[in-house]
């Protein structure tokens, strides 16, 4: 068995074997996102979807609702 | 968490696709605040009504702080005739629950969908009749 060859059996096929394994592990977290952890801490940056600019929501004045709730988890 | 965005660009766009939904089920406009705001967060909803400006009325604002494990939900003046305490304490229910569950994301769709739901018009006889 020349040296290539034991380098590419002993070496490289379980090189590849690893990263195999670790992207089948990883794969679906990177396709999923950030996972919420309840209870640690979140740094994301706020983010208002359907809303309007958050510059400007910062400096409206505040609107008084009809109605509505609140809850906690 | 780490620093960066709150949501990947897939689960944007469900929430977007689920806001939609329920916009054209209910004729409210719907949006999302997720994050951790300074002091009362009643009162961050309230400006965020008032920076919808000729929407406020109409609209129906979920304001979610993943931080302190805190939603409300706000409706404008309107949206209120069309969806009552009640009914948005049930969409708090199925949010919160995906929530405590660790997928933010999948609560807010499914709490968006319980919400229109419960905003549809009710038919008026003398106004859906043919004749």
């Amino acid at each position: 068995m020349s040296t290539i060859e034991i380098l590419g059996w002993f070496v490289l096929l379980p090189l590849l074997v690893y990263v195999v394994i670790m992207l089948l592990v990883y794969t679906p977290s990177w396709v999923r996102g950030p996972k919420y952890r309840p209870g640690l801490s979140w740094w994301a940056e706020p983010i208002w979807i359907g809303g309007t600019d958050l510059e400007a929501a910062a400096a409206a004045d505040s609107v008084r609702e009809g109605g509505g709730c609140s809850a906690r988890w | 968490m780490p620093a960066g965005d709150a949501f990947s660009a897939g689960q944007v766009d469900a929430i977007e696709r689920a806001l939609a939904h329920a916009h054209a089920e209910s004729d409210l406009e719907y949006s999302v605040f997720v994050g951790a705001p300074d002091g009362d967060l009643r009162e961050q909803g309230r400006r965020l009504l008032g920076a919808l400006g000729g929407d406020a009325d109409r609209s129906v604002i979920v304001v979610v702080d993943p931080a302190h494990r805190r939603l409300e939900i706000l409706t404008g003046t309107v949206a209120a005739r069309h969806l009552d305490d009640r009914a948005t304490a049930l969409g708090a229910m199925s949010m919160t629950s995906s929530f405590a569950a660790g997928d933010l994301a999948g609560g807010i769709v499914a709490g968006l969908h319980t919400l229109s739901e419960h905003a549809r018009h009710p038919r008026t006889l003398h106004a859906d009749r043919s004749e």
